[in-house]
């Protein structure tokens, strides 16, 4: 292809990446999603004090890029938060090309970029102002780097690489993980590879330095973070060993697949091409009903039936079949078993991890985020299948087919900012009325005070008023009100409670460890009539009640 | 004429171009939609110290109570504003929040002024009552002037929905 044409291709993806991110921002004007609030108290020292206060948040770069863009390019730091991110994560599109590219190529590099510009969930998680969206990012970065030292053995970029796995420890936990667990599977396929060279032990190198590293500021930079896996573990005990064989099977597939799964090769190979799309859409088809059906009962939330058409039937449409013809092109075009394996080990290390934890019924809800590493994994495969679809056939339907990619980018792409109805009633935006009374508090209540809230209003409040706020979980009267479904007496700690229009109409947000249920109207009644507690503060969307 | 050549790379470059198009378009549309919630008004009672604590509990038959009642305006523009006072007992008639109806009481005492866009004005509210007795809810409902109406309405137009505000204090009346 040309290089004009490949380089408007790139911008008008890139900009396509960044129109479908930037949505929320322009909608709402505030940044999107609940985690920003906590980290804009990272924000405040750093830029009073030029340091972080006693301990550092868990991705200090995201932090610290933030703060950066703001001092040098202007705008404030709120504003940065709210806009920034999209411009930052949107690069994830060029490394995925350049992988794609270097493991298929031009063709499927350009489709897989575009997905991974439009790819639903990818595009939400990479989209919030938190340190994941530029772990995912550099991840991608990181995973062409690996490809292109293994094969090249480029030493200026083994540096690079070194660079960049520092950069992902210091940027995010989950990230870091999931990197490590990739090459914890990795490593002994490319030991294995019968071309062992010095340049084929960079994943074994990277892997003792990025675990030394990780645990080194896991334990003493963020023991927060260790501490967390903890509670996971802990929590799976009684279901570890359901977890660890759903893992294992994962495992078992992915080691298979690569090492001779001789039949395969008879897949979309001559006249094989039909029976094999139909055979790959069947189970496409057919692996997202299952998992939408067992879904509910492995992780205890009332998941509406509407969520199979929402979210499975799109995503299996749009990326698991194409996904899969992808994984059988490269099979069968790839000799070198470490090669086969490389793309596929970062699908199957994050999709063992989520089995693992949907084995554990309180913490499967967890799982989501999971999603957005998978996704960045199948990218280059669904790039593969999708070229490999538009090649396949009637020249004349190249047409209708590079139409239908274009459509199916959009419909993913729709799905990327669910509604709280699809999203088990959590309202991930902000208005200006919930915020400005979060602004308001701080001004006339006087402290010390503690509130009660929800996890989405009282992040906010925490910020504001740096004071103790439950946030919607079993210590909180709200939460526990509006899991009961009836009035309970309120906590003789909590002096005000603040009730949000979204609490009323989807949930009230607590953990993930149960699922969130709306407040009933009968405890606002309760409020309103109760001559201990004072009206304080309304604008409609926010009401704050003071208890006497 | 040269006759378009519907290569691999010319449909890569096609479809590419067209979900772009589709993208844009989307973000495009949303750009030009009415941002949510952005309207709305604030209603608080404070105490004596003007703020959201303290406030009068008892008072005594006939002898006035003094309490602030701040009021901010984030309509995007000048409006009229009236504040009722309503005494009620045992908040037998507080206004509805889902049908956005007033309380029946009749007022005790009104309020009015103009307030710019993002203006706040904290204003003193003097209250008495002449019968001494238990759980009196003072409520403080905001009205605004709707020009097309030609009056003052309790429900407002936040650019979507309508939506009323209120507050309320309670204040035990002894002899």
């Amino acid at each position: 292809m040309r290089k004009w044409k490949i380089l408007l291709a790139l911008t008008l993806i890139y900009t396509s990446s960044l129109g479908v991110r930037l949505i929320p921002s322009i909608y709402y004007d505030l940044p999107y999603g609940y985690d920003f609030w906590e980290g804009l108290m990272h924000l405040g020292p750093i830029i009073e004090n030029g340091h972080f206060s006693s301990a550092p948040p868990q991705g200090p770069i995201f932090y610290l890029l933030l703060v950066g863009a703001s001092l040098i390019l202007g705008p404030k730091v709120f504003t940065v938060f709210t806009y920034f991110v999209p411009f930052a994560s949107s690069a994830a599109i060029f490394f995925v090309y350049l992988f794609t590219r270097k493991i298929a190529n031009e063709n499927s590099a350009l489709i897989a970029a575009l997905i991974t510009a439009a790819a639903g969930i990818f595009v939400h998680q990479t989209t919030l102002p938190v340190p994941e969206s530029l772990g995912l990012t550099f991840l991608a970065l990181f995973i062409y780097l690996l490809y292109t030292v293994l094969t090249e053995g480029d030493m200026r970029k083994f540096f690079l690489l070194m660079l960049i796995v520092i950069i992902i420890v210091l940027t995010h936990h989950l990230t870091s993980f999931f990197m490590l667990l990739t090459l914890a599977l990795l490593c002994p396929v490319v030991l294995a590879s019968k071309k062992l060279s010095l340049k084929m032990l960079t994943p074994v190198i990277i892997f003792f330095a990025s675990l030394l590293l990780t645990s080194v500021w896991w334990f003493f930079g963020i023991p927060v973070v260790s501490m967390f896996f903890e509670f996971i573990f802990e929590a799976s005990a009684e279901s570890w060993i359901l977890g660890a064989i759903l893992a294992l099977i994962c495992l078992f597939l992915g080691y298979r697949v690569v090492f001779g799964w001789e039949k395969l090769r008879t897949y979309f190979a001559g006249r094989e091409i039909k029976i094999s799309l139909i055979i790959t859409l069947t189970f496409a088809i057919g692996f997202a009903i299952a998992t939408s059906l067992w879904l509910p009962m492995a992780i205890e939330y009332h998941l509406s039936p509407l969520y199979q058409i929402y979210y499975t039937l799109p995503y299996a449409a749009a990326l698991l079949f194409p996904g899969l013809i992808g994984l059988f092109i490269h099979y069968n075009k790839t000799k070198e078993s470490w090669k086969r394996f490389y793309p596929i080990a970062w699908i199957i290390a994050p999709l063992a991890s989520a089995c693992f934890l949907l084995a554990s019924s309180s913490w499967g809800a967890l799982s989501y985020r999971h999603l957005a590493f998978i996704f960045l994994g199948a990218f280059p495969m669904v790039g593969y299948g999708y070229h490999f679809i538009c090649k396949t056939g009637d020249p004349k339907l190249r047409l209708v087919k590079g139409f239908t990619i274009a459509y199916f980018a959009l419909l993913i792409g729709l799905l990327s900012f669910p509604p709280p109805q699809f999203l088990v009633g959590l309202d991930e935006a902000y208005y200006y009325p919930e915020v400005q009374a979060a602004n308001w508090i701080p001004n006339y209540i006087p402290k010390p005070t503690t509130f009660d809230s929800d996890h989405r209003m009282g992040v906010v409040i925490r910020f504001t008023t740096g004071q103790r706020v439950y946030l919607g979980n079993e210590t909180s009267w709200l939460g526990e009100v509006s899991q009961m479904g009836s009035i309970t007496q309120i906590n003789q700690t909590i002096k005000y409670l603040v009730i949000t229009e979204a609490m009323l109409k989807y949930t009230v947000v607590g953990g993930f460890l149960r699922e969130s249920k709306p407040l009933p109207a009968t405890a606002t009644d309760y409020l309103n009539r109760s001559p201990s507690i004072t009206r304080a503060y309304s604008s409609n969307l926010v009401t704050i009640y003071k208890k006497s | 004429m040269a006759r378009l050549e519907l290569t691999e790379d010319t449909t890569v470059v096609l479809a590419v171009g067209l979900a772009a198009m589709l993208v844009l378009a989307t973000v495009a549309y949303t750009y030009t939609q009415p941002r949510p919630y952005k309207h709305f008004f604030e209603i608080y009672p404070l105490g004596p110290g003007k703020m959201a604590a303290n406030y009068p509990t008892k008072i005594e038959v006939g002898k006035p109570t003094n309490i602030w009642l701040g009021v901010s305006n984030h309509m995007g523009r000048v409006e009229y504003v009236l504040v009722y006072v309503k005494i009620g007992a045992n908040a037998t008639a507080i206004p509805n929040d889902i049908t956005l109806t007033p309380s029946p009481v009749t007022p005790y005492k009104q309020i009015e002024y103009f307030l710019m866009d993002n203006q706040t004005q904290i204003f003193p509210v003097s209250i008495a009552i002449n019968k001494p007795g238990l759980n009196y809810n003072v409520m403080f409902e905001l009205w605004h002037y709707n020009e097309t109406a030609g009056g003052f309405r309790y429900a407002w137009h936040d650019g979507s929905v309508y939506r009323a505000t209120w507050s309320q204090i309670w204040l035990n009346v002894t002899a």
